[in-house]
């Protein structure tokens, strides 16, 4: 049994017709309709050539001389009056002007000669080169991180940042004197912190320590560490301590014991560092 | 979230309870000796710190500045990179105290109502009823803070301040102690959104989880190797009670401060409101926190009475989350710990 007659066994007569050609078509039983060939070209045009090598210049038209025409001056100047050719708007005045607000529009009026027409030749482009070279100098004053504010008489507020004094200077007080007063008086809290600051600068005189006012006791101690005045320094900085910061109230007979060990510390201090020198 | 407050283990009985802490006569006739007896407070401290320790290997300073934040009342934020037991940490922290505890995992779709509870409406009675949200515990973790929006975030806000929660009209106050543990990832931006100012101020402490030394990581990794880090959290029992730390509170909130240290803290916190590189300043909660902190932190240390030294310890991690740097100044390289740094070297210590 051929294909085209189990096609018609099954399907119907049209389909099978399409279906029958779809077959067909891969087997190369029967050619396709052949493509339309393109046309062929003419061949090349050769006359433009030709008549380029004929061509002869024709002479000048002198007959209609063109004659310039110009308008009237009144005709001129009736149109130069219209609104349609003014292109600046006239300046709006109002008689109830403030003398702030003449002043911003001269201001602006100003500033727009300066950068329009022949007055930007003249003046407006310095402007502008000082405007740039004082860009860059900002720039390269940040890059560097120059402060030059002081030259033009004001101080910066946030660079000096000075130190705030809450105490005295240990370097001027005159501990002899200041002690004698307050044992005198039996301020005894204030007689060993004078005492502790008086020992602060023993140390600071004998390079053992190195005295700033933003450090604490500890980090004294901490600079110590490890040297022969370590424990007793250790000692004072803990009466210090209780005394002062925990505001013991001290007696007349607890501070003798205080001052003893003040004064042994300074001493011990004194004569290691003599020996040695 | 989960709650564990009846997971803990009522274990506080081998450590001494917190009452009767004055000092014994003889040693308040000696001028230095501590007015009130704070031996207490550093047992109960120790007792914590060992607890820490059966799991948490180095992280020492982070101990003591979460004891001293839990002494002084206060909340704490932790940042660090993932993986350096920021949520382990509090965790642990928090299976130390017999208090009721829960932990929110924040996301970007959580709402205001699924941290502090909403109003539902019970049809056998014909009303609605306030059903409490996780919120309300003693010891709220709450993990990786910065990745729920301004709007749940800002939910915390009165919860942490004032202890309570409104709604509808009504206040619900929180248990006593109250205290909230924040994570915080600093590295990842993408889906976070930075947490608002004034909840940045509500907390006592930023504290930065760093990285261990190589010593603690071979320790880390030998306890691991070794089966220790099974179950961890087992092995952490609860040794303060609620009213144990009431007590101690009490305890650090009577610290001595000389009048000189308090125009210390003014004066310090003042300057950050002058610095020229800083875009903003801290608030008097600044100062406020400086205070309570230094008050606890003198007392783990056995003092009653503050010095310049609790003050100047405490200043950064009081200060680097209420401080905004200028953007040239940041963009000069500058931390805020650098600025804090700053500052205290230009103030005088009074002595």
């Amino acid at each position: 049994m051929t294909r085209s007659r189990l096609l018609s066994t099954f399907v119907p007569a049209s389909v099978a017709a399409v279906i029958g050609l779809l077959l067909a078509a891969p087997a190369g039983a029967a050619p396709g309709p052949q493509l339309p060939r393109p046309p062929l070209l003419p061949p090349a045009d050769t006359t433009v050539a030709r008549s380029a090598a004929r061509f002869v210049p024709l002479p000048a038209d002198t007959a209609a001389p063109v004659r310039l025409r110009r308008p009237a001056a009144g005709r001129l100047a009736a149109l130069a009056r219209r609104p349609e050719f003014r292109y600046v708007e006239p300046e709006i005045r109002s008689s109830s002007d403030s003398a702030w607000t003449r002043f911003w529009r001269e201001l602006l009026r100003w500033v727009m000669e300066l950068f329009s027409g022949p007055t930007y030749e003249r003046k407006g482009r310095y402007v502008v080169y000082a405007l740039f070279a004082a860009a860059f100098g900002y720039v390269v004053l940040r890059l560097l991180r120059l402060d030059v504010t002081g030259l033009f008489g004001r101080r910066n507020r946030a660079v000096p940042l000075p130190y705030e004094t809450l105490s005295e200077d240990i370097h001027r007080i005159d501990f002899t004197e200041e002690l004698a007063r307050a044992e005198q008086a039996g301020n005894y809290r204030l007689a060993v912190r004078l005492g502790y600051l008086l020992t602060l600068r023993h140390l600071t005189e004998r390079h053992l320590i190195r005295w700033q006012p933003d450090k604490t006791n500890h980090d004294y101690l901490r600079e110590l560490a490890g040297s022969p005045w370590a424990p007793g320094f250790q000692e004072l900085t803990r009466q210090f301590e209780y005394v002062w910061y925990g505001e013991r109230p001290l007696s007349a007979t607890q501070y003798p014991a205080l001052r003893e060990a003040r004064q042994e510390f300074i001493r011990h201090l004194s004569g290691r560092l003599s020996a040695v020198s | 979230m989960e709650n564990t407050a009846d997971m803990l283990p009522e274990n506080t009985s081998s450590v001494p309870t917190a009452s009767n802490s004055v000092a014994p006569p003889e040693a308040a006739a000696s001028p230095f000796a501590p007015r009130t007896d704070l031996s207490h407070l550093r047992r109960y401290a120790e007792a914590i710190r060992g607890e820490l320790g059966k799991v948490i290997v180095g992280q020492h300073d982070l101990a003591e500045l979460l004891l001293t934040a839990l002494f002084a009342d206060g909340h704490v934020l932790l940042e660090g990179v993932p993986g350096v037991a920021k949520t382990l940490t509090a965790k642990l922290l928090a299976r130390t105290l017999s208090v009721p505890f829960s932990r929110l995992q924040f996301t970007p779709d959580l709402m205001p109502s699924d941290v502090l509870g909403t109003s539902v409406f019970r049809p056998q009675k014909g009303e609605f009823e306030f059903r409490p949200g996780p919120i309300f515990a003693s010891v709220v973790l709450i993990d990786e803070i910065n990745r729920a929006p301004a709007k749940t975030q800002s939910a915390l806000f009165e919860v942490m301040e004032e202890r309570q929660v409104t709604q509808d009209g009504t206040r619900y106050p929180v248990p006593a102690p109250f205290v909230v543990l924040a994570t915080q990832n600093p590295i990842e931006q993408e889906g976070t959104y930075r947490l608002p100012e004034a909840q940045l101020d509500r907390f006592l402490f930023k504290l930065s989880v760093g990285y261990p030394t190589v010593e603690e990581e071979v320790a880390i990794l030998r306890g691991h190797h070794t089966g220790f880090g099974g179950a961890p959290l087992e092995a952490v029992q609860a040794v303060v009670s609620a009213e144990d730390l009431r007590q101690l509170r009490e305890q650090v909130r009577c610290q001595h401060v000389e009048p000189k240290l308090l125009e210390y803290i003014a004066r310090l916190v003042g300057q950050t409101r002058a610095h020229k590189g800083l875009y903003l300043g801290a608030s008097p909660r600044a100062s406020l926190a400086l205070l309570n902190g230094a008050k606890a932190l003198a007392a783990l240390r056995g003092r009653d009475f503050v010095t310049p030294e609790d003050i100047q310890y405490l200043a950064p991690v009081v200060l680097r989350h209420r401080i905004q740097l200028t953007p040239e100044h940041e963009m000069e390289g500058n931390t805020p710990d650098d600025v804090v740094k700053q500052i205290l070297q230009q103030i005088e210590v009074p002595r």
